[in-house]
């Protein structure tokens, strides 16, 4: 697929400054290929303010993973500026504490021998430093990461006879238990049913009012998504965005998309919205699935 | 063949029954205690591609060193040099991930072959060339009694103690590498030097145990014991001591029975843990039904 056909429909990131907190993310002109690949992401800008929810949607293999592997300095940008927390995300140290990361679903964590008391304290490791456990005072922080997930008495229970909804409440505590600023989720609701999905906005929006948290989610499920985030974006190599004040039109949409159900769902709620308030309609939280080889 | 009691007899008068006992235990103890985080990190084939890549190392020693032995301490520094080379090699191939042309079984399929051709064919020249001592590639491939050496004790002491003090120490962060190599690394974990690590543990306890069980069955002893530990224990650090004695029992019941039968002792080990893994696969299937 070739990026130059798409219009770069980019907009300023001072154009979504939000409640006007201090930057949390910030990325501006970035642009990275895996080797001997063609362009994951292609002059991607946009900043993230303290406090906001931002829903990263777009196909699969549109780039969704690479830009979180980048905020959170797993992958170095190669050309572009990117900065978390005001500073290079690979070059952070004791402070990337405050990046608290859901990734997305293995095989290797859901079967992994350990019971959720011992994974939730997986979070609180790096801070121990090399050689030292995690003593009573970590135990109780768990204990309350834990109950604030609302998994309170499950501590002793094998993490890999949990269902799925609640492997990824012990995955969000794990990431609770570090104190994070920024929360970052990659599509934590996929192989999760309406419900559970629900379940895990609600207590997402909980969370990120607690703890002050800023929230960037990616999914491919955009329905989903547009309940809950107060700004979202589509990414399928570069990005496009806007905030719920705007009625994305179907047409670019489609265009970064090659998507029409998931552009009249957006623009369904959308619509919704202005005629009902805030309440999504509630019969489209399993939207249709993206998929880019439209 | 041996009645079972000589072999207590046996135990009593040679030192070198007594020597493949202590390092039997030991190597046991080492591939059991790292087979847990083997089978979850998928990392079997790398621990036979390492093992088979012991055999090259094997042959460029006897190759360059005329009139070596196998069990030649030098011999022994060039086999593991060898491996450490391809094992960092291959290390960097499967820590880019995706971002590498070749995948991480492919490199691991080049450099075991290559190995394998390159260990036949430098012992052959070699044997051919000066008729020297040469033990049969049975031992090699399938282990032998007769290659411990008492070097080997102290070599095989100190790598049970290498692997037993990283484990324990580094515990906390080889299971969160093994839980997630992604999220370890965000959290600020030193992953890098923790993929190295674990590399240089599974090379070091490769190469020692090919010596006893052989290159060709060393990898297994590197994956039974963790399958059994996992199956019966909810926690990582019990599933290691449980394959650690898993471990040391089998190559014990391996190298008697390789006395009694006289059969290498590698195909003993196996086929005691594969039963113990069936076992304890029918036990839990009845614990269920």
């Amino acid at each position: 697929m070739s990026t130059q056909a798409q219009p770069n429909l980019s907009a300023a990131p001072a154009a979504f400054a939000g409640n006007g907190g201090p930057p949390v993310i910030e990325v501006a002109s970035l642009s990275f290929a895996y080797t001997g690949g063609e362009k994951a992401l292609d002059n991607v800008n946009f900043t993230v303010r303290e406090g906001e929810f931002l829903g990263l949607i777009g196909p699969n293999g549109g780039g969704k993973t690479t830009l979180l592997k980048i905020i959170l300095g797993l992958l170095a940008p190669q050309s572009g500026k990117v900065l978390v927390l005001g500073r290079d995300p690979r070059e952070l140290g004791a402070d990337r504490l405050l990046l608290g990361y859901v990734p997305q679903d293995t095989g290797v964590r859901k079967h992994f021998p350990a019971t959720v008391l011992d994974v939730v304290l997986m979070g609180t490791y790096s801070s121990l430093g090399l050689f030292r456990r995690p003593g009573a005072a970590e135990r109780e922080s768990a204990l309350k990461a834990i109950g604030h997930v609302g998994l309170a008495g499950l501590q002793d229970r094998s993490a890999s006879n949990l269902s799925g909804g609640q492997q990824q409440r012990v995955a969000i505590a794990r990431a609770l238990v570090a104190h994070p600023k920024l929360l970052l989720l990659d599509e934590p609701t996929s192989g999760l049913d309406t419900g559970g999905q629900a379940q895990l906005f609600d207590l997402l929006e909980r969370l990120q009012k607690e703890f002050h948290l800023t929230v960037v989610m990616v999914s491919h499920d955009v329905t989903a998504l547009a309940h809950f985030a107060e700004h979202l974006a589509c990414l399928n190599k570069s990005l496009h965005w806007h905030d719920r004040s705007e009625l994305i039109s179907e047409e670019v949409l489609r265009k970064v998309y090659a998507c029409e159900l998931d552009a009249f769902f957006i623009k369904h709620k959308q619509h919704l919205e202005e005629f009902h308030g805030d309440q999504g309609p509630a019969g489209h939280a399993h939207g249709p699935h993206c998929d880019h080889n439209h | 063949m041996a009645e079972p009691v000589s072999y207590w007899q046996a135990l009593q008068d040679t030192p070198l029954l007594q020597r493949a006992v202590g390092a039997g235990a030991l190597v046991g103890l080492a591939c059991a205690c790292l087979s847990p985080f083997v089978v979850l990190r998928r990392m079997a084939f790398v621990g036979d591609g390492m093992a088979h890549a012991a055999f090259g190392g094997l042959g460029l020693g006897l190759f360059l060193i005329a009139g070596s032995r196998s069990d030649d301490a030098s011999i022994q520094a060039i086999t593991i040099g060898f491996c450490l080379v391809l094992a960092i090699a291959v290390g960097r191939v499967s820590r880019r991930g995706g971002q590498s042309r070749i995948s991480e079984d492919s490199a691991i399929g080049i450099a075991f072959s290559v190995a394998m051709a390159l260990g036949a064919m430098l012992i052959t020249l070699r044997q051919r060339g000066e008729g020297q001592y040469a033990p049969s590639w049975e031992g090699y491939l399938f282990g032998s009694l007769l290659t411990i050496g008492a070097g080997q004790v102290w070599l095989t002491l100190a790598l049970a103690a290498a692997v037993v003090v990283v484990l324990f120490v580094l515990h906390k962060e080889l299971m969160y590498y093994t839980y997630d190599e992604n999220l370890a690394e965000v959290s600020g974990l030193p992953v890098s030097f923790l993929h190295y690590l674990f590399l240089l543990l599974l090379v070091l306890t490769v190469v020692v145990a090919a010596r006893i069980v052989g290159i060709v069955l060393a990898s297994a002893s590197l994956v039974l014991p963790g399958l059994i530990g996992l199956a019966v224990c909810k926690r990582l650090g019990e599933a290691v001591v449980f394959a650690g004695v898993v471990g040391v029992l089998s190559y014990e019941i391996g190298l008697y029975g390789s006395y009694v039968w006289n059969v290498p002792p590698g195909s003993v080990v196996i086929l005691a843990q594969f039963a113990a893994f069936v076992a304890v696969l029918a036990l839990r299937r009845l614990g269920k039904a």
